[in-house]
């Protein structure tokens, strides 16, 4: 270890391994994540950071004054190349929950490339588990670091503080976050598993909380967890508000259908939908015939969610029936003169390499006689998608790239709002009711 | 969120990323020209790739090639590759070029609007469906007059059923206030204002656009933006280049009409403006105006006392040698045009009152800067005897704008010890790094904002001829022969003596970029 750092490529972030390990018979989670280029959500400068001394394990208690010391550290070091000092940046107190190792790794990657455009105070919280043996909170892992302007200065840097937790510990994992709060920021809690939400943990950290971010694409049981959230969304006494990047990943989505109805001879339609088709396939890229669809499945669920939702339809006609593979429900339209919507949710078993996700939103409106069809979908398997209007006379295409949105780039999204988002709310309430429906057990695909 | 005017769409509620015009037909007029190909084009590309261009947007080039849709989609694709400054995606490709058409003749022929006409009625019953057009000058100034003309006297100016007509008119807008007038008159006979959109792609860059938000937003600045904190302001807009091709444009411009007519005026308009009623084109536009109108007239001798002309000689430029202004292929060698213009203007009002705000522009400068300094009085007393009363610098807000947009402000602090030492830092604000990846390019902003009908940032014709009026006395001074000749600077210097006197005068000095 040297004691202080230097200027990296971005795959080089703080190779310095900590000097003992956090967890009985584990390896630490370092301390500020690595960038990959081939990750990177953005092309632009800053290609570089430089890691501010060293990555290093203190007491909990000492976690202020450590950083302090890193930053007078960073800012003697700035001096004596001629610099004037380093500028401390932090907008928010970002809290991430990580269950496990690997987990705050990826965190605390997310949490670097993230910091170009919201620098955070960030303080991973590491549940290792309860079945660890011994009890453990009281030691934390520091670090910080910059991104170098092309001329070689450092420009914006963030801190990460790391608290592993262990046995009966990792129950009272939010009481060591509070005082690492940078006070009079807002507090953002992010939570990248399913949460669970009756927990001490998640309850306390609420308290502290002003946005809650969750990502239902890594539920383990998402029609469950939407449900959940949905409950949690209807609790008037909350105090925060709550966002999911799934939803963030459905913008493009949205948007390629929105925009059809732009043009006003094509608004009427809306009012007059007959059929809904969602088709989502498996996310993870792999030869496995048997994955799950799950993930995706949240993600047609808000896409249902948000169309019902904006036009007025309503779930209480029926349960699901199932034909084949394809899920079918009815729903009520805006009126009673307009009729029911044929809701189908497909889920579908992609081949390898394909891109997950959603595969195609359809619909079908208009005049009964010559009723017009919108596709919206990708072509083929690629990541390029299709907005496709056929019927009523008119033929109109247009093309996008909906490759995957980083995590960084999502989180970042809903951190330039940091504010209530009363459609996805009501999307997901809508979802949660979808899910609940009697039949639609098997909408997460086979398990 | 979204644009306006899809009010009625319920699934447009709460979408708030993207800014989506109703589809339209962007016609260029002088499509193979440079602009067009650097800027224009790439431009168009992001917007499409990034969904700002919705369903049946269409762009229809127009030149005197006699060239159908294929090779125009040919010529495209070269310009894309080489001025993209990225891959292009296959898929992405299929789909932009699917919006290109193209529409050939020679716009001083009459015939050729009828052409256009039939094309555009065409592609809008295939495509658009909206009747929407705005057409883009991307031609020599001298045809401005005529295209303008055209288009009007072919119905192409006026409303199609809802469908709107807009007409993009790039710089130099006029040579001088009777010509700027005369093109004002030209336009306003076939467009009315709120159709019009004159473009300074300065105006398009995030820091420009960030200098309302920065003073208006923040309530601790406000209070100090006037006479009684700020001792002067500086605007820079540096080019290390020096006028490459350009020959002929620039032995009639020069550097006052090329840079400090339009670029330089619009960012003194916006450091100086009073707060608007609200952020819409109008209010921001009428204060804008108003600067203008008030900038302290010069004339005659006063302009010599005030305004140094330069020229550049032989110098090197990063190490290598390049020639002079007149020795420059195109240019005479007795030319007498200004390649730096350094002034001193006052702008005559409540708040600005006393304050002067220095405006240099040149070319072969050493650097490649634009920006726009803010120089606070210094603290009333020296309350820091002895070496630290003299190490006190006044306090300087810095808003950069190319290469590197971002902002500095400079303060002291102690230097750390047993005595008193007061150092400068800067806290420095950029945007590259600081809200993560690309800003958008100027032109982008700009293309989107004429589809939208956002006229914000564009110039309004009072706002063109008040810049005229006030250049047009310099002008008048300069070609009287009692007037100092410009004065000579080497290449890759920051300008002629005389500037740096100017400044010597007035017991200030240049800032060092």
């Amino acid at each position: 270890m040297s004691g202080t750092g230097g200027p990296r490529d971005r795959e080089s972030i703080d190779p310095d391994a900590p000097e003992t390990a956090p967890v009985p018979g584990e390896e630490p989670t370092s301390g500020v994540g690595s960038v990959s280029a081939a990750e990177s959500t953005e092309p632009a400068a800053p290609e570089l950071v430089y890691t501010l001394g060293s990555s290093r394990r203190i007491k909990l208690r000492e976690a202020e004054s450590e950083l302090r010391a890193l930053w007078e550290e960073a800012s003697r070091e700035a001096a004596q190349v001629g610099q004037e000092g380093v500028l401390r940046l932090r907008e928010i107190n970002l809290v991430a929950y990580a269950a496990g190792e690997a987990v705050a790794e990826r965190v605390s990657q997310v949490i670097a490339r993230l910091a170009q455009r919201h620098p955070a105070r960030a303080i991973i919280l590491l549940d290792v588990g309860l079945d660890a043996p011994g009890v453990g909170a009281t030691d934390a892992w520091v670090s910080a670091a910059c991104y170098l302007t092309p001329q070689g200065e450092r420009h914006v840097c963030w801190e990460q503080v790391t608290i592993p937790a262990w046995g009966r510990a990792a129950d009272l994992l939010h009481t060591t976050a509070l005082p690492v709060l940078v006070p009079h920021l807002p507090t953002v809690l992010w939570w990248p598993g399913q949460p669970d939400l009756r927990g001490e943990v998640f309850r306390r950290l609420g308290d502290v909380t002003d946005l809650l971010v969750v990502d239902s694409a890594g539920f383990t049981n998402p029609l469950k967890g939407l449900g959940d959230l949905a409950a949690l969304v209807r609790v008037p006494s909350r105090n925060y508000h709550i966002n999911d990047l799934n939803w963030g990943r459905l913008t493009l989505w949205r948007e390629m259908v929105a925009e059809i109805f732009d043009d006003p001879a094509r608004l009427d339609g809306l009012r007059r939908v007959r059929r809904l088709r969602v088709a989502y396939g498996a996310e993870e890229r792999s030869g496995d015939s048997t994955r799950t669809a799950g993930p995706a499945a949240a993600r047609a669920l808000l896409v249902a969610g948000w169309l019902a939702t904006r036009l007025g339809w309503r779930a209480d006609i029926a349960g699901w029936e199932t034909e084949g593979s394809t899920f079918k429900t009815l729903l009520s339209g805006p009126d009673p003169t307009t009729g029911s919507v044929e809701l189908l949710l497909e889920p579908r078993v992609l081949s390898a390499g394909a891109t997950g996700g959603l595969v195609s939103v359809e619909m079908q409106f208009g005049d009964p006689v010559d009723p017009v069809s919108l596709f919206v979908g990708r072509l083929g398997e690629s990541c390029m998608c299709e907005a496709r209007v056929e019927g009523g006379g008119e033929e109109v295409t247009r093309t996008l790239d909906a490759s995957p949105v980083p995590e960084d780039r999502l989180l970042a999204e809903e951190l330039d709002y940091l504010g209530a988002d009363r459609v996805y709310e009501e999307s997901l309430v809508f979802a949660a009711a979808l899910a609940a429906l009697p039949g639609g057990g098997g909408l997460a695909g086979p398990s | 969120m979204s644009s306006a005017g899809f009010a009625g769409n319920p699934l447009r509620a709460g979408m708030r990323l993207r800014r989506t015009p109703p589809p339209a037909t962007l016609v260029i007029l002088g499509v193979t020209g440079d602009l067009a190909r650097r800027k224009l084009l790439p431009s168009l590309y992001r917007l499409y790739a990034q969904g700002h261009l919705p369903a049946g947007s269409t762009v229809m080039g127009v030149a005197r090639r006699d060239w159908d849709r294929d090779a125009f989609r040919v010529m495209v694709r070269e310009a894309l590759k080489r001025f993209l400054g990225a891959p292009l995606q296959e898929l992405m490709w299929e789909g932009f070029a699917d919006t290109l058409h193209f529409c050939s003749g020679d716009l001083v022929d009459p015939a050729a609007y009828g052409q256009l006409e039939e094309a555009l009625v065409r592609v809008d019953g295939e495509r658009t469906h909206t009747g929407n057009r705005l057409f883009y000058l991307a031609m020599p100034p001298s045809t401005y007059p005529g295209v303008i003309a055209g288009l009007g006297r072919h119905g192409l100016a006026g409303r199609r059923g809802s469908g709107w007509a807009r007409i993009v008119v790039e710089k130099p807008f006029g040579r001088d206030l009777a010509s700027a007038h005369a093109l004002n008159q030209t336009l306003a006979e076939w467009f009315h204002e709120d159709q019009v959109f004159r473009i300074d792609h300065y105006l398009g860059k995030e820091t420009v656009q960030n200098i309302l938000v920065f003073r208006l937003a923040n309530a601790i600045f406000e209070p100090l933006w006037n006479n009684r904190y700020v001792d002067h302001v500086q605007i820079t807009v540096a080019e290390e280049i020096g006028i490459e091709q350009r020959a002929s444009y620039y032995e009639e411009a020069g550097a006052i009409r090329d840079m400090i007519q339009n670029h330089a005026l619009q960012l003194l308009a916006l450091v100086a403006m009073e707060p608007p009623i609200i952020f819409a084109a109008g209010p921001v536009r009428d204060e804008k105006v108003k600067v203008l109108m008030a900038l302290r007239p010069l004339r005659g001798p006063e302009v010599d006392e005030a305004v140094v002309r330069g020229q550049y000689t032989a110098g090197l430029s990063h190490g290598e040698a390049v020639p002079g202004y007149r020795d420059e292929e195109g240019v005479s060698p007795e030319s007498t045009r200004e390649t730096y213009v350094a002034m001193r203007v006052f702008i005559d009002s409540w708040r600005w009152a006393g304050v002067p705000f220095y405006l240099r522009t040149g070319k072969r400068l050493p650097k490649r800067a634009t920006e726009i300094a803010i120089q606070f009085k210094r603290p009333p007393l020296p309350l820091f005897g002895g070496e630290a009363a003299a190490e006190t610098e006044a306090n300087v807000l810095a808003m950069h704008i190319q290469p590197d947009e971002g902002i500095t402000l400079k303060f002291g602090s102690k230097v750390p010890g047993s005595t008193v030492h007061v150092h400068s830092v800067n806290m420095d604000f950029r945007y590259g790094s600081s809200f993560g990846g690309v800003t958008p390019d100027a032109y982008e902003r700009l293309l989107l904002d004429s589809l939208l009908g956002d006229s914000t940032l564009f110039t309004r014709a009072d706002g063109v001829e008040a810049a005229w009026t006030f250049v047009d006395a310099i002008l008048d001074r300069w070609n009287d022969p009692a007037a100092p000749p410009p004065r000579p600077y080497q290449a890759g210097s920051w300008g002629p003596e005389e500037a740096e006197r100017m400044m010597d005068a007035d017991h200030r000095e240049w800032r060092r970029l």
